[in-house]
């Protein structure tokens, strides 16, 4: 009977190997709040601060100059809302405001184990609510693979907390008003 | 606007997030197995008889454990199990017993996934046949084979953290099933008069069951993710 009963258990306890060995890396699309890029191409933005409807957060006005290739213009990076289908932003200046609304439909799914549920926004369009006329949307995929990194940045652009590579960018391009 | 751009962009404002990046560790397989059932069946000498028995499972493991998938060998332990099953058998000729089991499993993991929780209820059950050997009077060993049917339900909640218009959160429920062929072996060692323990050795041949769109079925009532498994019970003869 011991016999059996050691058996028994040393079966159970085979059973529950586990491992060890080294950790694996994988690039996920956004589990949280997306960025967007609000770029404007021809004129200096002069807006102080910026903020969102739905949001007790604000932004400073201050837009960072670009220039890549035949791109220039000012840009700057803000969230994006997932609790909405709408997101909306007003950039105060001094004695006026902008405002720029757009909606989207939220595509939200499990993407793999590693990475668990994310969510990624489809058929961005701007709503009467904005101020801008002239925008354009453009999604840059994230491709939820190990993605390479751009020339010239290095891993002290690229701290814990900040954005990741995998994400998707939604590129908001302002032109002439 | 280019994609290294718009990147530099990102990684150099100030309200963005945690980074995406999960991590997890792969495993060793344990080798032991075919060795100590050939270790057990050789300890088997004897024989027994009865008209058949009731029980309750008090015990098991399916061999390798569950993995959140089939690339991650890191298995998962559960926060949560619950499993509780009845057993019975009764004899239909002098050479074989009809048995039955019925059970029911309750599994939780919090942050099964980096940002879902999992819940897992279901009821299963096994008919089938199983032949009675020639052993003595303290040990029986019974091979035999069963239907085994499952039908359970996943239920997780997904956060998807938002640090400047608040989380979303969001359910997901699913009903599955499986369906499979289980051969298996029964040893049971009489303790007292009537009272018996009982080991069943099973593979647990998957012949269908629901292939769900969203995560991987992490779970199968009464079986776990792996074809092989190990049951203790404690019988009542009769």
């Amino acid at each position: 009977m011991i016999m059996f009963i050691c058996t028994f258990f040393t079966l159970l306890i085979a059973g529950d190997f586990s491992s060890c060995g080294g950790a694996r890396t994988v690039a996920c699309e956004d589990r949280d709040e997306p960025t967007s890029v609000v770029h404007f191409t021809n004129k200096t933005p002069d807006y102080w601060r910026v903020l969102a409807v739905g949001s007790d957060k604000s932004w400073s006005g201050h837009f960072d100059h670009v220039e890549s290739g035949t791109y220039t213009g000012w840009a700057k990076a803000l969230p994006v809302s997932i609790v909405a289908d709408t997101t909306t932003y007003i950039f105060e200046r001094a004695g006026s405001a902008d405002t720029l609304s757009f909606t989207y439909v939220r595509d939200i799914r499990f993407e793999s184990p590693d990475c668990g549920f994310t969510v990624t926004l489809q058929e961005l369009r701007l709503t009467e609510a904005s101020t801008f006329r002239d925008v354009e949307f453009t999604v840059h995929t994230g491709t939820g693979r190990a993605p390479s990194r751009p020339e010239g940045l290095t891993t002290a652009h690229l701290p814990a907390a900040s954005f990741h590579l995998g994400n998707n960018i939604y590129q908001i391009t302002i032109g002439d008003e | 606007m280019n994609r290294q751009v718009l990147h530099q962009i990102a990684v150099s404002n100030d309200h963005l997030k945690n980074g995406n990046m999960a991590t997890t560790t792969p495993p060793f397989k344990s080798i032991l197995l075919p060795f100590v059932i050939m270790f057990c069946s050789m300890t088997l000498t004897s024989q027994e008889h009865s008209n058949g028995y009731i029980g309750i499972r008090l015990a098991g493991n399916d061999f390798s454990g569950t993995t959140r998938h089939d690339l991650d060998d890191t298995e998962i332990k559960f926060d949560k199990r619950t499993n509780i099953e009845i057993l019975g058998a009764r004899r239909i000729s002098q050479g074989l017993l009809i048995r039955v089991s019925v059970g029911y499993t309750q599994v939780e993991e919090k942050r099964l996934y980096v940002n879902y929780d999992y819940r897992h209820s279901g009821v299963y059950t096994r008919i089938g046949i199983v032949a009675d050997s020639e052993l003595d009077t303290r040990f029986a060993l019974h091979p035999g084979l069963a239907l085994y049917y499952a039908k359970f339900a996943e239920r997780g909640t997904y956060t998807l953290t938002g640090q400047s218009f608040g989380d979303l959160t969001g359910q997901v429920r699913r009903g599955l099933h499986a369906f499979s062929l289980e051969p298996h072996l029964d040893l049971r060692l009489r303790l007292m008069q009537r009272l018996a323990l009982q080991t069943s050795f099973k593979y647990n041949w998957l012949l269908t069951r629901s292939k769900p769109d969203s995560h991987p079925v992490i779970h199968i009532p009464g079986r776990g993710m792996k074809d092989v498994g190990l049951d203790l019970s404690l019988v009542y003869q009769f």
